[in-house]
């Protein structure tokens, strides 16, 4: 070993004690980073055994569900109130599905009420339901809240009422009121799950506006749902600080997925990031062009970042710059095309053997 | 400084070859006898499960998924079972969450067994690889009864199980705990505390926890280096907050944290915590038709996934993305043999020759897994 690797490896040790890994990281000899690394294994050692310190993760308590309990019925009016006035997000963004379908039902009930008293006021209503059968007015809106009885649970309402006929029209407006019901959950479940959680949701949104400051004009789109879609120029120095920032302290590269989104459109690359100190994750998404797909390494960051990224060139030809040994991983290094693109045609013959394509004698 | 550098030779290990557990190539570069570079070339045995997958309908995945972790089977189908119901917003009912937890809890008991076993075997110890596949043959002999096959189930599926529980499995299950839990000291008298065990893993290897982190390392093979994370408990998913066990960390008991005895302490701990899983789940189990929440078609709404879920190798992460039919867009799995391989190359430099196959056993790879 000269001279001058061993400067190198203790300084490098020296600011990796001082919690800056980049430096060993960056060390570009394989032999000499792995020096480094048993030094600072070494040294951090002998740091521990003279202050016995504890070598647990810190501890972070899941982030806890939001429980519904007994202020749902004050809840449920406010954002009755809330819808009332025009906010219909508050009652759809409810997590909890039986609430969300209760806050419905009142917010249906609270219209019709206001909806009577308006009618009583002009006396015959030109919106009133165009009424088909003999049944009287009086006993539509009986139905009506009956009805509503049964939907917030109470069905005596409509098993007590005697005449057989109103019984089984109540019944008939029931199942039709829950039919409604079940499409608008279902139609609200959709957005809800499009939108993720509100935490995450939040998180997202801090992530984007942490990223936007620091790096301008690095977003592209508004909308941080889910995912946070970024250019790929800064990506680089984007994945440092979202390592290095301590509000995010994103430790852990989870997943890194590549992505044909269509023969007319682009590739992209989907990261997935955790943080192991907050328990929190993202996930990020970068466009790259089908023609000459190109994103930066970050296999510096995220040593893992290494054999991922390879998989993904593999698999998609997707070249990330400034990785130091870009080559395939899974496929032989002759293999020719890019197999999970879309419109990937196997070649004919490898080395003189020809690449079955018709499944014979199996299918 | 007076060092003498000799000139490297490179070694091939593999692909053929007993300690790589399967078709693995580790080309290596000694100087002498000390290493100075390692580096895992994989792919051997690439079947293209991603392609297929985006060939196939959802119900037709789950046999691939048997056979990318041939070991722990019934971990891979919980793990897609799970994505694809999360995907979906499928809830399944609570026997069918029971029995999920106690056929995967098994098939880790045998994963773990088959693991320990095979790094014994690595280092030279013979017996014990034979005690512990003789326990394993009998969990085989337990998933025989449940679903015919000894290694590629095809139980677990979106939205319940292919079948129920037989009549009487549950007392097989109790009975086979039984005799299983005393067998853990034999084990830790003829292997654990081996004084040639303790000379040829401790210290060896070690794997610190930055750089387990950096380099995307989960499961036992993380906790071996003293970070106290598993999904079970972490980001439960399942009914795995209903249970009551602990998660084993290493803690440098006859050497360094991380060393190679420490990942191998940490599985044989887990086993026990295992046990006690499987006991409350059976214990537990409510009555109910394994059926009822099975979709006839499986078309999942727009909208992609990526959900993680323990397998015994660590973190078994699916990332699926959904156009609305009944053939995944895109499926990519992220297989914690994968990444547990890749931190080879860092941590066997400066080691002996002998010592790389220890370290590589540790990791407890399955290349199945690993090239998909």
């Amino acid at each position: 070993m000269s001279d001058e690797q061993i400067k190198l490896i203790q300084e490098a040790v020296a600011k990796a004690l001082a919690g800056d890994m980049d430096m060993i990281n960056n060390i570009e000899d394989r032999v000499t980073r792995s020096k480094a690394k048993a030094a600072l294994v070494k040294a951090k050692r002998e740091a521990k055994k003279s202050s016995a310190a504890d070598t647990e993760k810190p501890s972070s308590a899941p982030p806890s569900k939001p429980s519904a309990g007994d202020e749902k019925p004050s809840f449920i009016d406010e954002v009755v109130a809330k819808a009332l006035a025009g906010d219909m997000d508050a009652i759809n963004n409810i997590e909890d599905r039986v609430t969300r379908s209760k806050a419905k039902a009142a917010l249906v009930k609270a219209k019709r009420e206001a909806k009577k008293s308006s009618a009583a006021d002009t006396e015959k209503p030109s919106s009133a339901p165009p009424s088909k059968s003999s049944v009287g007015d009086e006993k539509l809106s009986f139905i009506d809240e009956v009805v509503a009885k049964a939907l917030a649970g109470d069905m005596d309402a409509i098993n007590n009422i005697e005449d057989r006929i109103t019984r089984s029209k109540a019944k008939a407006a029931l199942v039709k009121a829950k039919r409604e019901a079940k499409k608008a959950a279902v139609t609200s479940d959709e957005t809800v799950q499009a939108e993720s959680t509100p935490a995450e949701k939040s998180l997202n949104q801090k992530v984007a506006e942490a990223i936007e400051k620091k790096f301008p004009a690095s977003l592209t789109g508004d909308d941080v749902d889910g995912h946070i879609q970024l250019k790929g120029d800064d990506w680089f120095d984007i994945a440092h600080y979202l390592k290095d920032s301590p509000d995010f302290l994103f430790d852990s590269l989870q997943c890194i997925t590549g992505f044909d989104l269509g023969l007319e459109s682009n590739l992209e690359v989907r990261y997935n990031l955790h943080s192991m100190t907050h328990n929190h994750a993202i996930e990020i998404r970068i466009q790259t062009d089908r023609k000459d797909p190109k994103i930066p390494s970050v296999e510096q960051v995220w040593r893992i970042g290494d054999w991922f990224e390879r998989e993904t060139y593999d698999m998609y030809g997707i070249i990330f710059e400034g990785h130091r040994n870009m080559t395939r991983i899974l496929l032989p290094d002759d293999w020719e095309g890019w197999p999970l693109l879309k419109d990937y045609e196997a070649q004919e013959t490898y080395h003189g053997i020809v690449v079955p394509k018709v499944k014979e004698g199996w299918e | 400084m007076g060092v003498v550098h000799g000139d490297l030779m490179t070694l091939n290990i593999g692909p053929q070859h007993p300690s790589t557990h399967g078709v693995l190539r580790l080309r290596v570069k000694t100087d002498g006898e000390i290493i100075s570079e390692v580096e895992p070339v994989i792919g051997y045995l690439h079947r293209c499960f991603e392609k297929h997958c985006e060939n196939v309908t959802y119900e037709q995945v789950i046999p691939y998924t048997d056979r990318c972790d041939y070991i722990a089977a019934m971990n891979n189908n919980f793990g897609y079972a799970v994505a694809v119901e999360q995907l979906m917003d499928l809830h399944v009912p609570d026997r069918v969450e029971h029995i999920r937890v106690i056929v995967s809890e098994l098939n880790r008991l045998a994963s773990h067994l088959l693991a320990l076993g095979t790094f014994g075997l690595d280092v030279g110890a013979f017996t014990p690889f034979l005690y512990m596949f003789r326990d394993r043959e009998r969990i085989l002999d337990l998933f025989e009864v449940l679903c015919g096959a000894r290694l590629l189930y095809n139980y677990i599926w979106v939205g319940g199980l292919s079948h129920d529980f037989p009549k009487g499995f549950e007392e097989k299950i109790i009975d086979f705990l039984d005799y299983f839990e005393p067998q853990l000291d034999e084990y830790n008298g003829i292997l654990t505390y081996n004084k040639i065990f303790i000379e040829r893993t401790a210290d060896v290897g070690v794997l610190p926890a930055d750089v387990a982190i950096s380099y995307g390392v989960t499961g036992p093979n993380l906790r071996g280096s003293g970070v106290k994370w598993d999904l079970r408990k972490d980001d439960p998913y399942s009914i795995y907050e209903q249970f009551d066990f602990n998660i084993p960390v290493g803690t440098g008991t006859v050497g360094t944290v991380g060393d190679c005895w420490d990942r191998y302490y940490v599985r044989m701990l887990e086993m026990t915590e295992s046990i006690k899983i499987i006991r409350q789940a059976v214990k537990a189990l409510p009555s109910g038709d394994v059926h009822q929440a099975l979709p006839k078609k499986i078309r999942p709404p727009k909208g992609s996934v990526y959900k993680r879920t323990e397998s015994p190798r660590g973190d078994l992460g699916y990332y699926i993305e959904s156009d609305g039919s009944p053939v995944p867009y895109r499926l990519k799995m992220r297989s914690p043999a994968f990444t547990a391989l890749s931190v080879m190359g860092e941590i066997s430099s400066g080691w002996m020759m002998s010592d790389v196959l220890a370290i590589l056993g540790s990791l407890d790879i399955v290349l199945g897994e690993i090239d998909r």
